[in-house]
């Protein structure tokens, strides 16, 4: 396996095949992050591969410092808070949601866990959400997410409680409006 | 269960099966863009220029402001001795010394054909680098030029012989060694400004000789150096690609 040192003076040479090899080798966590954002999911592709076309764009310019993905879902990230802008009004269409429901016990459970935390989620503030994402999903260590998001590490620890904290009191509220309706 | 566990599951739950179809055509967009990107972009001459400031290394800078402070430093110490402020000429051609190995790091480190074949053309390059020289051996010589006729007295003329016009011969020297026909090394043209030294140091301690040159001479003799330095200068840029292995027409990619 190349490194991304490699691949990136490879790409700049317009070798082909380490394009290749780029996409591949980031689609998935770029991928992953971009449906954890965005529930729409031909959407989240779209992101995914406009996160790609931004990196490639200014490829020229990159100057390789050991941290690659962490540029790329800082691109990711900045076109998923586009996106929030733009759906912030459009209220959840809940049909969606419940035609993913199962009758088995345990998947009902599953799934109403689903929908609480994507509705908790979606209420937190982007910053939170962000490091909570990163944190939880991606699973990047608190260094790289200081890295991604071009923050403190302090303020990443802090921003972690802070989320966990107000995503627990969000749950608590969702799950009682849930089962209260 | 915790919130721990919720968001494992969670994350569980959301599980990403990448489309090789939606795959491909990222490898595809993401070439296409870096393409086009690629197409679009030149190197401006700002660009160039920064980026030929970075090749070079700063030490000869550090150096030269070096020796202009150790000049300063034996004329204020030495103030009333004439010979001191004479032999002025000798710091001259060590600070154009100074500048040989940058101008000969092509040739000595064999990259002319490299360079040769780069998007800028040699030619360009010494330009460049006789540019950000002359920009920062000017900026030098004017301060301590300056510093030297207000804070220790001397008049304009005294510092043009004995500063400005050594200084221009050494680099008349230097770079008519660099456009000579025959492929002479640094060695030789620090050779040559050494012995030009000596011949100053001679001339200038010989009171004699000294007192038969008057000012109008000495105007004459710094402006036939700068007419000689411009055309040394106009002939190292018209004939730096002939120092090639093979005539630059004939490179082959």
């Amino acid at each position: 396996m190349y490194s991304d040192f490699l691949l990136i003076r490879k790409m700049k040479q317009g070798d082909d095949t380490s394009f290749d090899l780029f996409v591949r080798k980031y689609y998935w966590e770029i991928s992953t992050y971009c449906h954890y954002h965005c529930p729409d999911k031909e959407y989240a592709e779209d992101l995914t591969q406009e996160t790609f076309v931004r990196f490639f764009t200014k490829l020229s310019d990159y100057r390789y410092k050991g941290k690659t993905l962490n540029y790329l879902y800082t691109i990711s990230s900045n076109l998923c808070k586009d996106y929030f802008k733009k759906i912030k009004e459009i209220p959840v269409e809940e049909t969606e949601l419940i035609g993913e429901i199962k009758p088995e016990e345990r998947q009902m459970e599953d799934i109403l866990n689903k929908i609480l935390m994507e509705q908790a989620l979606k209420q937190l503030p982007d910053e939170l959400n962000e490091v909570i994402t990163l944190c939880y999903f991606q699973e990047l260590k608190l260094t790289e997410i200081a890295d991604t998001l071009q923050i403190s590490l302090p303020l990443v620890k802090y921003r972690l409680k802070q989320a966990k904290v107000q995503l627990k009191k969000l749950l608590r509220k969702e799950g009682k409006y849930e089962f209260g309706r | 269960m915790n919130l721990e566990d919720k968001l494992m599951t969670y994350k569980n739950m959301i599980q990403v099966q990448p489309q090789e179809k939606r795959i491909q055509e990222t490898i595809r967009k993401s070439k296409e863009t870096f393409f086009a990107s690629e197409q679009k972009r030149i190197l401006s001459y700002h660009e160039f220029l920064w980026a030929q400031l970075k090749a070079i290394q700063k030490r000869w800078w550090v150096l030269q402001l070096l020796l202009l402070l150790v000049l300063w430093t034996v004329l204020t110490s030495a103030y009333e001795d004439i010979y001191i402020k004479r032999g002025m000429g000798v710091i001259a051609s060590l600070f154009v010394i100074l500048i040989i190995p940058e101008l000969w790091r092509n040739r000595s480190c064999q990259c002319m054909e490299i360079e040769a074949a780069s998007y800028y053309s040699l030619k360009q390059i010494y330009a460049a680098r006789m540019l950000l020289f002359g920009i920062t051996d000017i900026f030098l010589i004017t301060i301590f030029c300056g510093t030297a006729s207000v804070g220790l007295h001397f008049e304009l003329s005294e510092l043009m012989v004995q500063f400005l016009f050594p200084l221009s011969v050494t680099a008349c020297i230097c770079f008519g060694t660099l456009c000579s026909k025959y492929s002479f090394s640094e060695m030789m043209a620090i050779a040559l400004c050494i012995i030009w030294s000596a011949v100053w140091l001679f001339i200038i301690l010989n009171e004699s000789v000294y007192a038969m040159i008057t000012f109008p001479i000495w105007l004459s003799l710094l402006g036939l150096a700068f007419t000689f330095l411009v055309i040394a200068i106009y002939r190292t840029l018209k004939c730096c690609n002939k120092y090639l292995e093979v005539s630059f027409d004939e490179i082959r990619t």
